[in-house]
């Protein structure tokens, strides 16, 4: 009775004009951002997060996340009329997706994608809805120790579980730790690396940090490597599946809703692994397995679900322990503490509007996107054919006063080129930039939460080790990071080899 | 001896990029304790300013060196990409860079131009008037946009618009 109630009291704030507003505009960028390619979710929560200033908490956090969850419905387009995912998390639907759109069935291929993606949105956001509640309960027992543990785990998983080596996530992640460091130090007020820079002793501010390593790094990766796309010849038709069609992919709909959410939950799992996981497991369990790649629905409703279903899931340790799950959270995160609000349990308890407002606006967001993503296929179809040469100075145009609108300073705009660079360098040599975000965003409150437990334990730190669930977690970790740094595998094969 | 010196210089040649990698984090080390020279570093019974930095630059280092010492177990990796940036690549960071520097005495309007004039060139549009009036509309319609709308301030330079 309390969730339908609270649900109620969400549909109140959703419902309000403004907040509807905020909703379809972030639901609309969103589906912009998935099916254009060069730019994505991340870039575009941060473009937009300076202009969240001058409106309310709960109407900043409903546009942002529409934003979120719908790139990932627009990421699909791309990925079955180019062969170019709009999104890393719709890669594995160009298999199928693409394949079908050169039988002639792109409008097939494009309908399953959005009705599967609508029903694991929905499924997802309901499913937040009663895991959120009862895990916020949970962690409004937790102390310093424990939310420094589960920081630690969240960034070792995020780091584990980043494409590539493990260890080069450790590195990107402590990188991002000592960056966010650079400024007056929050107990003494003294300057921490700022090297006599006025500027400097703010610290880094995210979003000219986040429009450098995901905007800017982006645009001169593509230049490195541009070219102009090709669009699926031939017009599209029969968008709403047929009765086979949807025999076909109703199982893989719903095994990628509830495999997506569960991965979405892991931080560092998110919408792309779901996706990956979800093809695997619909051609592991099909009788006809080599229809996958050749064109088979079930390849396309599967990962498009899981992804949708995931994006839901990355709420519940925002929402809960204040843990952001991934880069796109990471904004979110970002964004409520802009509006002097912690994520977490107390989000909950202090201000249940933004909470619930933001959850209840989510089902009306999949209504909205599933309108704008069918009927309005053809619109998207069209910006798809823009060039991308055409497109890119936009996107840099965008970057650079994004940059500078924070604060009215070219230093910012200086910081995001520096970035730029950085993320540039970092794709080429196979490091991650995912985890040094995470930990920015992080480190701040890893801190805190450290010289807390510190001063409750008078310095001990086996305070870690004594709360049991601080222990545990931090074990896991330790385990993980502890896989990731020595080549157990190599030095098992060895020992069997003498 | 003989035989392990042209081994371990083929092995250095081959991961002459992971040696650069090490190489650039060991330089952020040096900045990080330069960064907190002077301030105490304490320890966990009284952690001052510098304690956190300190730490997470010696395990930065510390990763670092296991990475590097990795890469010469397992050999160079074959995932990476040539670091060869474009010209349209380096056009465009030096674009944005003299934007920095011009910006406060030229303006916004007009350095804002004179950048999208040179991103709409790099991608080859051949037609220079097209180019001249997608610049000039894109850079009134931003100007009007941020600065009516959203009122940014943006620098005015010596025409005293922006």
């Amino acid at each position: 009775m309390d969730a339908l109630n609270f649900l109620g009291y969400g549909f109140s704030i959703a419902l309000q004009p403004i907040n509807l507003f905020y909703c379809l505009l972030g639901v609309f960028i969103g589906t912009l951002t998935g099916v254009l390619p060069g730019i994505g979710p991340v870039g575009a929560i941060s473009l937009l997060l300076p202009t969240t200033y001058g409106i309310s908490p709960v109407s900043a956090v409903i546009m942002l996340s529409g934003i979120y969850y719908g790139a990932q419905y627009g990421g699909s387009t791309t990925s079955i009329l180019l062969n170019i995912p709009g999104e890393a998390s719709s890669v594995v639907t160009t298999l199928d997706g693409y394949k079908m759109a050169q039988n002639g069935e792109a409008g097939p291929a494009l309908g399953i994608a959005a009705f599967g993606s609508f029903i694991a949105g929905t499924i997802s956001v309901i499913l937040l809805m009663l895991l959120a509640a009862p895990l916020v309960k949970v962690a409004l027992r937790f102390g310093p120790p424990e939310y420094f543990s589960c920081m630690i785990l969240g960034l070792t998983l995020i780091s584990y579980l980043t494409q590539g080596s493990a260890l080069r996530g450790f590195i990107s992640a402590v990188l991002g730790f000592i960056l966010c460091q650079i400024g007056l130090d929050v107990v003494t007020t003294q300057p921490r690396m700022t090297f006599g820079i006025m500027n400097l002793e703010d610290g880094l501010g995210l979003v000219p940090v986040v429009m450098g390593l995901f905007g800017l790094s982006e645009i001169l990766i593509n230049l490195d490597e541009v070219g102009d796309f090709e669009i699926v010849k031939g017009k599209i038709k029969n968008i709403f599946p047929t009765r086979k069609d949807w025999k076909d992919s109703i199982g893989a709909i719903f095994r990628g809703t509830l495999s997506g959410f569960f991965l979405g939950i892991l931080p560092g799992g998110g919408a792309v692994i779901a996706s990956f996981v979800a093809y695997a497991l619909e051609k592991k369990i099909s009788k006809h397995p080599e229809k996958f790649g050749n064109g088979a629905i079930e390849g396309v409703a599967a990962p498009e679900s899981a992804n949708n279903a995931a994006a839901g899931g990355a709420f519940v340790p925002l929402f809960t322990l204040g843990i952001p799950a991934n880069v796109a959270m990471a904004m979110l995160f970002g964004a409520l503490m802009i509006h002097g609000l912690t994520p977490g349990p107390m989000l909950l308890k202090d201000h249940p509007e933004i909470f619930w407002g933001t959850i209840t606006s989510m089902y009306l967001g999949n209504v909205l996107l599933l309108i704008l993503n069918l009927p309005f296929i053809g619109l998207w179809v069209k910006l798809l054919q823009i060039p991308y040469r055409l497109l890119f100075p936009f996107i840099l145009l965008f970057c650079i006063i994004g940059s500078y609108s924070l604060q009215n300073s070219m230093f910012d705009v200086l910081i995001m080129v520096i970035f730029g660079v950085v993320g540039y360098l970092f794709r080429k040599i196979g490091f991650e930039t995912a985890p040094m975000i995470l930990s920015f965003v992080l480190g701040p409150l890893l801190e805190n939460s450290l010289r807390q437990s510190l001063v409750i334990s008078e310095g001990s730190l086996l305070i870690f080790i004594q709360h049991s669930i601080s222990g545990v977690v931090l074990l896991v970790a330790f385990i993980m990071i502890l896989s990731a740094v020595i080549p157990f595998a190599r030095i098992f094969a060895l020992i069997k080899k003498n | 001896m003989g035989q392990i010196r042209p081994s371990l210089m083929k092995k250095l040649r081959e991961n002459g990029r992971e040696g650069i990698i090490f190489l650039s984090f060991l330089i952020l080390f040096f900045l990080t304790i330069l960064g907190i020279r002077g301030l105490k570093i304490g320890n966990a019974h009284n952690p001052g300013a510098g304690f956190m930095p300190f730490w997470s630059g010696i395990l930065l280092l510390l990763l670092a060196a296991i990475n590097f010492w990795r890469s010469f177990t397992k050999g160079p990796k074959d995932s990476h990409q040539v670091i060869k940036p474009s010209f349209k690549t380096i056009f465009v960071l030096a674009g944005i860079l003299a934007y920095i520097v011009m910006a406060p005495y030229l303006g916004f309007l007009i350095t804002i131009f004179l950048l999208l004039v040179l991103f709409f060139s790099l991608m080859g549009r051949k037609n220079f008037s097209f180019i001249l009036i997608i610049s000039g509309a894109t850079a009134i319609f931003t100007y009007l946009f941020f600065v009516t709308l959203m009122k940014c301030q943006f620098p005015r330079g010596f025409l005293g618009i922006g």
